[in-house]
């Protein structure tokens, strides 16, 4: 780990608990999609579903204390499916047995809050979620094959 | 983030009564902004003349 956040060599990305260090996040995901032939689709959703489980642990599970560390690996377990690993050292929170909330509805409702997580899981393929000794590790998968981003939209 | 950019300016504007609309965003966007019901408090046009309408 680096820690300055600028570690975009090989399959992990090393990010300090900081907004700024949202940046470092699409370039590295272009490099991946390249490399591994991701389609642009996918790749919006890779880009979507990990800007929102990352400014969700810097700003709700370190309450913006700038300090702390995100660690994200890629694999590729198989053919045409991709997996982002987010480990961090924060309180537990597990997005995946959150209750979901309702789609805003009304300018008055500044707080969009918890959109993340819909986001997430309508963008997504899969989500695993563990709690570790020192924070939590959330697991966000992706097809390209029937991919959910296709099969998803049409159900608005 | 990107939603947040779109809701409090909206909110502003609205709240001097303005009117603000969404043109033309392409599929992946549209459907971020339709799963999150920012469609339902800003409008999403894809043609220009409607959109222009929606202003007036």
């Amino acid at each position: 780990m680096t820690g300055n956040g600028n570690d975009t060599t090989g399959e992990r990305l090393n990010l300090r608990s900081r907004m700024f260090e949202l940046t470092h996040l699409h370039p590295w995901i272009e490099r991946l999609a390249l490399r591994h032939r991701i389609p642009a689709n996918t790749q919006f959703a890779m880009n979507l579903c990990l800007e929102e489980a990352i400014s969700n642990i810097i700003r709700h599970g370190y309450s913006g204390d700038p300090d702390h560390s995100i660690v994200i690996c890629f694999t590729s377990p198989r053919e045409d499916y991709f997996v982002f690993v987010v480990e961090d050292e924060a309180p537990p929170f597990n997005p995946v047995e959150l209750p979901e909330l309702p789609p805003l509805n009304s300018l008055e409702e500044l707080a969009i809050g918890g959109q993340g997580v819909r986001l997430l899981r309508r963008f997504a393929d899969a989500l695993e979620y563990q709690e570790t000794p020192a924070g939590n590790r959330l697991s966000i998968g992706f097809t390209v094959t029937g991919s959910a981003v296709a099969k998803k939209s049409e159900r608005g | 983030m990107g939603l947040r950019a779109l809701v409090a300016p909206a909110r502003a504007i609205k709240g001097r009564g303005g009117k603000i609309v969404i043109f033309g965003p392409n599929e992946l966007v549209e459907k971020v902004l339709k799963t999150s019901g920012v469609d339902t408090m800003i409008p999403i046009h894809h043609e220009l003349q409607n959109a222009i309408a929606a202003l007036q």
